[in-house]
């Protein structure tokens, strides 16, 4: 039995990214991997629509473990890189897709206001009973605001993406991620204009203070940082990835990690299902 | 006096634009409710695009009816921010 080593998440998913310069293709080594956690999803996603903007071709080498492969086509990443053209080693198997609608939501993409407004919807729907409610209302704010961020400031032609998934049903560590994410301006060049240039890091610092906003109207600026800090006081984790930047932020603790620069913008929250325990 | 009712679920600017598409432009002296009674969520950008298009932009003022906690804390938090507390009537 081979050693499935990498668990994908928010941290590691720039070691299944790469971009052969020479070839000029953009790369998406799947096979060593045991697990592919929804934000790593949503950042696949991001990253063959970055490369498909550029108009380089996508090869992909899916995982080996059989798992990983049905996980990724209930998931629906099959769909998207159909839809995107990618040359794909071997195939994404058929899978019976039964109802696991408390549990999971496909990866999606949307374009306009009323796609996001839709996905925010889907995601109460789906969500409402699975975990406090308190929870559900936090992650719907979070896809209706990050959703109209992404279709507002992204920049985005091929629109945002969203996937969620529900974790370790009924233990005690019972939690959800929800992302986010598209492969637009990123926050730096988003906040440019009004504010200067500054680092992909400090940009992000930025984006996540109260009504700093690129549109400078009044009342602007409270989707990100409402998220943030939701999600902090519900116990959650968020983490922030534009540019050459990856910020993790916590009710108590917030780092910045350098990565490889990823077109456009990244956001995931994972959230416990019960904060009251 | 207009009454408006919200959908059981609402995030957009978008979506506070078009409820109060039909609002005539100037609304002074004039009440605006909002019937909240069978909406469920809400997020800070749906609420203060209404404060903004009734009582900043219209120069109303608004009744937030039968609304759940969270939506009225964040219309609340709109309407102060926005200098127009003393039109907002929490109902």
């Amino acid at each position: 039995m081979p050693a499935y080593r990498h668990a994908l998440d928010a941290v590691t998913l720039d070691d299944v990214l790469s971009l052969d310069l020479d070839g000029g293709a953009a790369n998406l080594d799947l096979a060593r991997l045991a697990f592919v956690d929804a934000y790593a999803l949503t950042g696949l996603a991001c990253f063959v629509a970055a490369a498909a903007r550029d108009r380089l071709p996508v090869r992909v080498v899916l995982p080996e473990d059989p798992d990983v492969r049905s996980w990724l086509s209930r998931m629906h990443l099959g769909d998207l890189l159909e839809a995107f053209d990618a040359q794909v080693e071997g195939g994404l198997p058929r899978v019976a897709e039964h109802d696991r609608r408390d549990a999971l939501i496909e990866l999606q993409r949307f374009s306009d206001a009323h796609g996001s407004d839709r996905l925010a919807s889907f995601i109460w729907e789906r969500l409402q009973g699975g975990a406090d409610g308190e929870v559900v209302n936090q992650l719907f704010e979070a896809t209706g605001e990050l959703g109209a961020n992404v279709v507002e400031h992204a920049g985005s032609p091929s629109g945002g993406f969203v996937a969620a998934q529900r974790y370790k049903a009924g233990t005690p560590d019972e939690r959800i991620i929800v992302a986010v994410g598209d492969a637009g301006i990123g926050i730096r060049a988003s906040l440019r204009p009004r504010y200067g240039d500054m680092t992909d890091d400090a940009a992000i610092r930025r984006a996540v203070q109260w009504h700093v906003s690129r549109v400078p109207e009044e009342g602007r600026g409270q989707g990100l940082p409402g998220v943030v800090d939701g999600v902090r006081g519900l116990g959650g984790t968020i983490w922030i990835r534009s540019g050459v930047a990856l910020r993790r932020i916590t009710r108590g603790r917030q780092t910045t990690v350098g990565v490889s620069r990823l077109k456009g913008t990244i956001v995931g929250a994972r959230l416990p299902c019960r904060p009251g325990g | 006096m207009s009454t408006l009712i919200a959908p059981k679920l609402v995030s957009s600017r978008d979506q506070a634009r078009e409820l109060t598409a039909a609002l005539p432009d100037d609304l002074s002296g004039t009440v605006v409710v909002v019937d909240c009674s069978a909406l469920q969520a809400s997020t800070p950008s749906f609420v203060d695009e209404l404060v903004k298009a009734v009582l900043v932009d219209r120069r109303g003022s608004l009744v937030v009816k039968g609304a759940p906690g969270r939506t009225v804390e964040l219309a609340r938090r709109a309407a102060q921010h926005r200098g127009v507390s003393d039109r907002l009537e929490i109902g």
